[in-house]
């Protein structure tokens, strides 16, 4: 794919005054608007990139496709072609949420790229495996955040039109596909959710060579503290901090401390 | 907290922005079957179910921190014994959050019917895509499994319509082809020729050169028979050496012209393994010939060439 194409396709955005870049990754449920005040911090020292995960934000939706982003891969690849569009090198992530697990695939199939990685609230698997795994949810909390999400959108009832579009083909063109665009965001949301809440990437963490910090909230509905000890234990040069922000969007409710982390964390 | 607000008839719920809760009215209150005390300085996560924390986390926190404003979103809260729906409006002011409940128990049954119903739609529309797929899966295979009949048939045809060793017309083609000219001769009076063909001392041939060289003479001459008839013209073998052609619309002035030609033709061209002459004998429709008169003369003709030193013509 074309490097332009790439940057359009994720509505990717490049500032600052800086040379070094540092990528700034959204979780799920949301886009690049969430970085809007840690990203002022950096700035001045650094290459600032943001951008939207394909179905996410203001990326093209139209280059959505069910099997790409079936897997956490699909997003990963994302990443690595946005870095590449803009021949990035030495790259810090900073990925929150599932951007982190995200990070974690990327950098192992190209280690070579990051210079170092940023957790915000990881978790390399959602779903509790006992005996020896909490990840702090049961199948049936995913199903019924499923459900929730669907009784959420806006005008959930008439997303069953594309589907019956398929077998009518009376709609113009035209409409057809303004309808297809608009129907599909609950649906790309939806498997975006089935496949970030139901991710187990705790193989992929040993492999983790490239440094990495892990900031870990009190008080997460999302990411438990066990999981990011977890995670501190299983990645070999990793970091674990526990911030004073409760949440799980502290670079959204708490962007100072975020920010000063981060910073401390790459002067060392 | 005055009356009116204590006991609207809605929740209303204040925080802070770390999530600490700083005070409910009654109607939340019962609504949790909790006493006040039991709530202050709880976390909103404490009322919260799990897939609803997750929710909370995923879209409330940004949206607010975003737009200071959340509008409809619809949550599930927990109570000591149950799940209760509930449907939370909440603003942004002063630094902390402001939240109204709505129970919506009802609403949210039928909610959860629609759900039920779309899905059982969805999947009887995957059954009949699924279904009407196979059909055409199935369609195209008979269509394409009648094309190999239709193909098998035509080769069958031409099998049993055909000479396997020169390639040329069996005698069974001849007989029909012949009726079809017996009839157009009799209704429309077109006159037609035929030519007995018949290859001269070809028993030597395969007495001196073998059966596999005999073949091949026959195979030859087929193709040089071919090239002396035209479109409309049928040759055929017989069977042995014997070949006949059927000359279209050709008269007994003509035919003479033509057998005399072939007899020629084959006499004096290059052969591969060992030159052959043919005897000829000819006849041209006449009225109320049949088949077997027709033939009858042309063989006689045959044998007279025959007799009389065989490569050459001769007609009755």
């Amino acid at each position: 794919m074309e490097g332009s194409t790439v940057l359009t396709r994720n509505h990717v955005r490049v500032f600052g005054k800086g040379t070094k870049p540092i990528v700034f990754a959204h979780g799920f449920g949301c886009d690049q608007q969430v970085w809007s005040e840690v990203v002022s911090v950096f700035e001045k020292e650094y290459q600032v990139i943001v951008f939207d995960y394909v179905g996410s934000g203001k990326s093209d939706k139209t280059a959505y496709s069910p099997t790409r982003y079936s897997s956490l891969e699909g997003y990963a690849l994302d990443l690595l072609e946005v870095c590449d569009a803009l021949e990035l090198e030495k790259v810090v992530l900073v990925g929150h949420s599932v951007s982190s697990m995200i990070g974690v695939l990327a950098a192992n199939k190209k280690a070579a790229l990051f210079e170092k990685l940023i957790m915000i609230g990881p978790s390399p698997c959602y779903l509790n495996d006992p005996p020896d795994y909490y990840g702090g949810f049961e199948k049936e909390d995913v199903d019924a955040l499923l459900n929730m999400m669907e009784k959420n959108y806006n005008g959930w009832a008439k997303y069953l039109a594309p589907i019956i579009m398929k077998n009518e083909e009376r709609t113009s063109l035209t409409e057809g596909f303004e309808q297809t665009l608009c129907a599909n965001d609950p649906i790309i949301a939806r498997q975006f959710a089935e496949v970030t809440f139901l991710s187990d990437v705790r193989d992929e963490l040993r492999k983790v060579t490239t440094p990495t910090l892990i900031l870990q909230m009190r008080d997460d509905a999302i990411a438990p503290v066990e999981v990011g000890e977890y995670v501190h234990a299983q990645i070999k040069n990793s970091r674990l901090v526990l911030m004073q922000a409760s949440g799980h969007n502290p670079h959204m409710s708490h962007p100072a401390e975020t920010a000063a982390c981060i910073q401390a964390y790459l002067a060392k | 907290m005055d009356d009116q607000l204590n006991y609207a008839p809605c929740g209303y719920l204040v925080m802070q922005k770390d999530g600490r809760i700083m005070e409910a009215n009654q109607t939340m209150l019962d609504m949790l079957e909790l006493a006040g005390h039991e709530l202050a300085d709880q976390h909103i996560h404490s009322i919260l179910t799990v897939p609803s924390k997750m929710y909370y986390q995923t879209y409330f926190t940004p949206l607010i921190s975003m737009y200071q404003r959340v509008n409809e979103m619809y949550l599930t809260l927990r109570s000591r014994k149950e799940h209760i729906p509930v449907l939370v409006n909440a603003i942004e002011r002063e630094g902390r959050i402001e939240f109204v409940f709505m129970q919506m128990k009802l609403r949210d049954e039928y909610e959860n019917e629609l759900i039920w119903e779309k899905r059982h739609t969805e999947w009887i529309l995957q059954e009949t895509n699924e279904a009407y797929w196979k059909l055409q899966q199935l369609m195209s295979e008979l269509e394409s499994k009648k094309q190999e009949l239709v193909t098998l048939n035509a080769e069958l045809q031409e099998m049993a319509l055909s000479d396997p060793l020169t390639g040329l017309k069996n005698r069974r083609f001849f007989q029909e082809r012949m009726a079809a000219f017996l009839q157009q001769a009799e209704t429309e009076e077109v006159p037609f020729s035929i030519l007995l063909i018949d290859v001269d001392h070809f028993k030597k041939v395969n007495d001196t050169f073998g059966h596999p060289i005999g073949d091949l003479v026959l195979q030859e001459l087929a193709v040089k028979l071919e090239n002396e008839i035209r479109e409309e013209d049928v040759v055929a073998r017989m069977g042995g050496e014997e070949f006949v052609i059927i000359l279209s619309q050709t008269s007994a002035k003509k035919v003479r012209m033509i057998a005399e030609r072939v007899r020629k033709n084959i006499a004096y061209s290059v052969w591969a393994h060992t030159a052959v002459t043919v005897s000829i004998g000819a006849a041209t429709y006449e009225k109320d010939d049949t088949s077997i008169t027709l033939l009858s003369r042309a063989d006689g003709a045959l044998y007279q060439s025959k007799k009389e030193g065989r490569n050459r013509v001769s007609f009755q």
